[in-house]
């Protein structure tokens, strides 16, 4: 999903929500998002991280052998 | 791959939306993340602020641009209504006006319930106009002046003097 996508359906999303409820909703929505997309991106570099370093494990044990 | 701040935050009470909306933006934050970690990966930089506030930028313009023009419909509908509203007795008022009109009765000689004898003879005395008076019995006055009114009688002023002449005795009285 390319970015002006992203960015079309959050307001998309935003407006459905402020028709609903009939008040401004772009300040709490965005700040969750700035929140959530700030703590996911984390999440997934410490798992990539930890990917690697799982691979690194693996290969350090494959290429030493069973002791 | 777990999403441990989107699954337990409290979306439902951001959006006060459906389950729906918060699978919707979870899915969205997701492939947001995805978007920052991509370019990163191929950048070698972090771009998390720069995507971040252009995101937050671009949905607050969007949203900013659909309230003004959804201010815009209520300000037009408004306008609309008002005009409508001012054209509706307008067109009453014009189809009135379009009707044929009757037209105009003649002035009546004497008001609502008024005697027309009475009102010929008071107008005689006021005007003190000439008049050619004619009885029943052939007496005739060619020249006279109706001086008063009674209920039975008439006070006429002739060449030769006063005369009073009963109504009942009187034919006709034609202005000279």
């Amino acid at each position: 999903m390319q970015l002006k996508e992203i960015v079309h359906n959050l307001t998309d999303l935003i407006w459905q929500a402020e028709q609903q409820t009939e008040r401004p909703l772009d300040d709490s929505i965005l700040s969750y998002v700035r929140d959530a997309v700030a703590v996911e991106v984390d999440y997934r570099r410490r798992m990539r991280e930890l990917d690697r370093r799982l691979i690194e494990i693996e290969t350090v044990h494959a290429v030493a052998g069973p002791a | 791959m777990a999403r441990p701040f989107i699954r337990g935050s409290g979306l439902t009470g951001v959006l006060a939306g459906s389950n729906a909306d918060v699978a919707a933006l979870a899915e969205l934050v997701s492939h947001l993340a995805g978007f920052i970690l991509s370019l990163e990966s191929e950048q070698r930089d972090r771009p998390d602020a720069a995507v971040l506030n252009y995101v937050c930028d671009a949905v607050t313009a969007e949203i900013g641009h659909r309230r003004r023009e959804r201010e815009l419909a209520r300000a037009l509908a408004a306008i609309e209504q008002e005009t409508t509203a001012a054209a509706i007795p307008a067109s009453k008022t014009a189809g009135i006006e379009s009707r044929p009109t009757a037209p105009p009765r003649a002035a009546p000689q004497a008001p609502d319930g008024a005697d027309p004898e009475d009102v010929f003879y008071r107008a005689l005395v006021a005007e003190r106009a000439p008049v050619h008076l004619r009885c029943l019995d052939g007496y005739d006055v060619p020249s006279a002046i109706v001086r008063d009114v009674s209920v039975y009688a008439l006070l006429v002023e002739t060449a030769d003097g006063q005369e009073l002449f009963l109504k009942r005795s009187v034919i006709s009285i034609v202005r000279r």
